[in-house]
C-alpha cells in the first residue's frame, strides 16, 4: 500500500526537522497560534514528572480538530492526528507503567505460581500491613494492569485508524488517479489559506508527538535497563 | 652524480647492517602491572603427603632451623630459641562500617566483637604458635569461685606461684564491614563484605612488627551462604520476601559466619608464615622420629618436608606425614626425593635405626587437610 508509506515518509521527513524556537531572540518556545509550545531542548531539561505533564498540557492546548481541505490533505492530516492522539493517550500510561514496574514485578515474581485469586488474597494481606496508602500494592497492581491494557488498546486503535486513512486514500486514487489529482489541485488552490493552516497544525502536532514519543522511548528504555540489571543480578553477581 | 649518491647510500646501509653485532638493549622486565584484585581470599591448605610428586619435595619458605639447639621447651624458654612462643593479647578493633542502609548499620553496630575475639583466641591457642593471654572474663569468675570455695592457705600459695602472663605483643584485628543492597527488576541482592587485617604490635616501642605478615583477608557474604540466600524482594520500599535484611539476627549470623571464615583464612596464612619445625632424631625404614610434637605446634597428620641442613644450605630428603604427641613426634615417609643424597639416607635406614650425623630437620608446609576436616 504505497499511500501508507507516503504518510509514513511525510511524518518522517517532518519529524526530521526539529521546530526552531520562534517569537524573537532568546525565546524558548515554539509558537502556534497564540500558544507557546515547549521546544525539544526545553522538554529534555525538565524532570520526568514536569516533562510528561507539560507535553500533555501542550498537546491538549493544540487540540485534535482538523481543518478540512481536500481528500489528500485531509488524509494526511487525519493520519497525523491519529498518531498525535495515540501519543497523547500513551504518555501518562507509560509513566504509570514505569512508576509501578519494580513493585508490581517484585510482587508478582515473589508470588509466582499462585492463581489470580490467591494473588488477590495475598495483595489484601499485604495491604493490611501497610501504614499508609502509598505502601499498598493492590492500587498499583490495578493501575499497572489498566495502563498496560490501555497501551495495547490505543496501539491497536492507531493501527486500525492508519489502515483506514490509507484505505481511503487508496480508494480515491484507485480508478481515476489523474482526474482526482486535478480535482485535488483545484481544491487546494481554492483553499490556499486552509492548506497553510492544515500544514501548520500538522507540523506542530508532529513536533509534539515526537516529544511525547521521545519521552515514551526513554520510559521504555528504563524498563529495558531494569530488565538487563536483573539479568546481571541473576547471572553475574 | 645520482649513481654515486646511491652507491654511497648502499655502502652505508651495508656497513650499518654489518655492524649489527651491537645488540638491541631491551629494558629489563621484572614486574607485571595488573589491576588490584578484590576477589575473596582463599584458604591455603597443605597438600597431602600422598599427593606430592618428586618436584614438590622442596623446603618451604619461612623455616627456622638456626638455633634450634638452644630450645629447651620448658615454661621458661630460652630467648635464643627461634621457636620461643611470644605471649600475645588479642584485640578486636572497632566496628568500621560502610553502608547506606539503616537496617544493616543497626545490626553491624551491635555485632558482638568480644565474642569474635574469643573465637580467635580459641582457634589460635590450639595452633601453638603464640601463647595467648585471654581477655575472657571467665578467668576472673573462676578465680572468684575458687577463692570462695577453696582453702585460703592453698589459694594463697597458688597466687604466689602464678602471675598472669605478660604479653610481649598485642595482636590487633582490624575489620571493615561493608553492606550494600542492589535492587534489579523484580528482586534484589544484599552484598556483604569483610576486609580483615591483623597486626602484631610491641606495646612499649609502639612498633608494628613485620612478621607474621598475614596480608589482607577478604570474605564475601556469598562465601558463607549461597547467593540465593541473599536474594530478597521489596514492594513499595517495604521488605516483602527472601533474605530479611530488617532482621538484625539475620545480618549478625551472616557477618559472624564471615568473620569466622576470615579467621580460618588467617590461620591458614599464619601456618605458612610460621611453619612448625622439628629435628629428625632417627630414621628406620620409612619412619622418622622427631624431637618435638604439639609443643612445637605440629598438628595431626601434618605434611612435613624432611631435609638435611648444613651451613645455610638445605637438601630435601623426603616428604612425610607426621603425628605429634605432646613432646615428640613420629612421621611416616611417604615419598623419598629422587636424589643421591636422599638415597643414602634411605639405604642407611634400611631395617635399622639410623641416627644421622648431620643435622636433619622437618618443616611443615601449611594447614593440614585433617585440620580443615576436623577442626574448622
Amino acid at each position: 500500500m504505497p499511500i501508507k508509506y507516503l504518510i509514513a515518509l511525510t511524518v518522517l521527513v517532518l519529524s526530521g526537522c526539529t521546530m526552531v524556537p520562534q517569537g524573537g531572540v532568546g525565546a524558548n518556545y515554539v509558537s502556534y497560534n497564540n500558544l507557546k509550545i515547549i521546544t525539544e531542548k526545553e522538554a529534555e531539561a525538565l524532570t520526568r514528572d514536569e516533562r510528561s505533564i507539560r507535553i500533555e498540557k501542550d498537546m491538549k492546548a493544540v487540540g485534535f480538530q482538523t481543518v478540512k481541505v481536500s481528500p489528500l490533505v485531509d488524509g494526511f492530516s487525519d493520519s497525523v492526528v491519529s498518531i498525535y492522539k495515540n501519543q497523547y493517550k500513551l504518555i501518562q500510561k507509560y509513566k504509570v507503567v514505569v512508576d509501578n514496574h519494580k513493585d508490581v514485578m517484585s510482587f508478582i515474581h515473589a508470588n509466582k505460581g499462585k492463581s489470580s485469586k490467591e494473588l488477590k488474597l495475598e495483595a489484601e494481606r499485604f495491604d493490611q500491613l501497610a501504614l499508609n496508602e502509598s505502601e499498598k500494592i493492590a492500587p498499583k497492581l490495578k493501575q499497572y494492569k489498566q495502563a498496560n491494557d490501555d497501551i495495547q488498546k490505543e496501539n491497536l486503535k492507531l493501527a486500525g485508524e492508519l489502515l483506514l486513512h490509507s484505505g481511503k486514500l487508496a480508494l480515491i486514487f484507485k480508478d481515476n488517479a489523474e482526474q482526482m489529482l486535478r480535482a485535488e489541485a483545484m481544491l487546494m488552490l481554492a483553499n490556499l489559506g486552509k492548506v497553510q493552516k492544515a500544514y501548520k497544525a500538522a507540523e506542530v502536532r508532529i513536533h509534539l508527538a515526537k516529544l511525547a514519543n521521545d519521552f515514551i522511548d526513554q520510559e521504555k528504555a528504563v524498563l529495558d535497563i531494569t530488565k538487563q540489571i536483573q539479568e546481571i543480578l541473576n547471572e553475574k553477581l | 652524480m645520482v649513481y654515486i649518491r646511491l652507491a654511497s647510500l648502499l655502502t652505508l646501509t651495508l656497513l650499518l647492517v654489518g655492524c649489527g653485532k651491537a645488540q638491541i638493549q631491551y629494558a629489563d622486565k621484572q614486574t607485571n602491572n595488573i589491576a588490584p584484585a578484590s576477589e575473596s581470599s582463599n584458604l591455603s591448605i597443605a597438600q597431602s603427603a600422598y599427593a606430592f610428586e618428586d618436584k614438590d619435595i622442596e623446603v618451604p619458605a619461612n623455616f627456622d632451623t638456626q638455633g634450634l639447639a638452644n630450645c629447651n621447651f620448658s615454661a621458661q624458654e630460652s630467648e635464643a630459641c627461634p621457636l620461643k612462643k611470644k605471649v600475645v593479647r588479642i584485640y578486636f578493633g572497632e566496628n568500621d562500617i560502610v553502608t547506606k542502609n539503616n537496617e544493616e548499620r543497626a545490626a553491624l553496630t551491635h555485632l558482638n566483637n568480644e565474642r569474635l575475639g574469643y573465637m580467635l583466641e580459641n582457634q589460635l591457642a590450639g595452633l601453638n604458635r603464640f601463647r595467648i593471654v585471654t581477655q575472657d572474663k571467665v578467668a576472673e569468675r573462676e578465680q572468684a569461685t575458687q577463692f570462695e570455695r577453696q582453702d585460703v592457705m592453698n589459694m594463697a600459695e597458688v597466687v604466689m606461684d602464678k602471675t598472669p602472663l605478660r604479653p610481649d605483643y598485642a595482636v590487633k584485628i582490624d575489620t571493615i564491614k561493608t553492606a550494600e543492597r542492589f535492587y534489579a527488576e523484580y528482586n534484589g541482592l544484599a552484598r556483604y563484605n569483610i576486609e580483615m587485617t591483623a597486626s602484631v604490635i610491641d606495646p612499649f616501642t609502639r612498633e608494628k612488627l613485620s612478621y607474621p605478615n598475614l596480608g589482607k583477608i577478604r570474605v564475601k557474604g556469598t562465601d558463607v551462604r549461597d547467593k540465593e540466600f541473599f536474594v530478597y524482594t521489596q514492594v513499595n520500599n517495604r521488605y516483602y520476601t527472601g533474605f530479611n535484611y530488617t532482621d538484625q539476627d539475620n545480618i549478625n549470623a551472616v557477618f559472624s559466619g564471615m568473620a569466622s571464615k576470615a579467621f580460618d583464612v588467617l590461620i591458614s596464612r599464619l601456618l605458612t608464615e610460621m611453619p612448625s619445625s622439628a629435628q629428625v632424631l632417627a630414621f628406620r625404614n620409612d619412619q622418622i622420629s622427631l624431637d618435638r610434637g604439639r609443643n612445637a605446634g605440629i598438628l595431626n597428620r601434618e605434611t612435613m618436608i624432611v631435609f638435611g641442613y648444613q651451613d645455610g644450605f638445605v637438601d630435601p630428603i623426603a616428604v612425610a606425614e607426621v603425628k605429634p604427641s605432646s613432646n615428640s613426634g613420629v612421621g611416616k615417609i611417604v615419598k623419598w626425593k629422587d636424589t643421591d643424597f636422599a638415597k643414602s639416607f634411605r639405604k642407611s635406614a634400611k631395617n635399622k635405626v639410623f641416627k644421622p650425623t648431620q643435622k636433619v630437620f622437618a618443616v611443615s608446609v601449611g594447614l593440614p587437610q585433617d585440620y580443615i576436616e576436623n577442626r574448622l
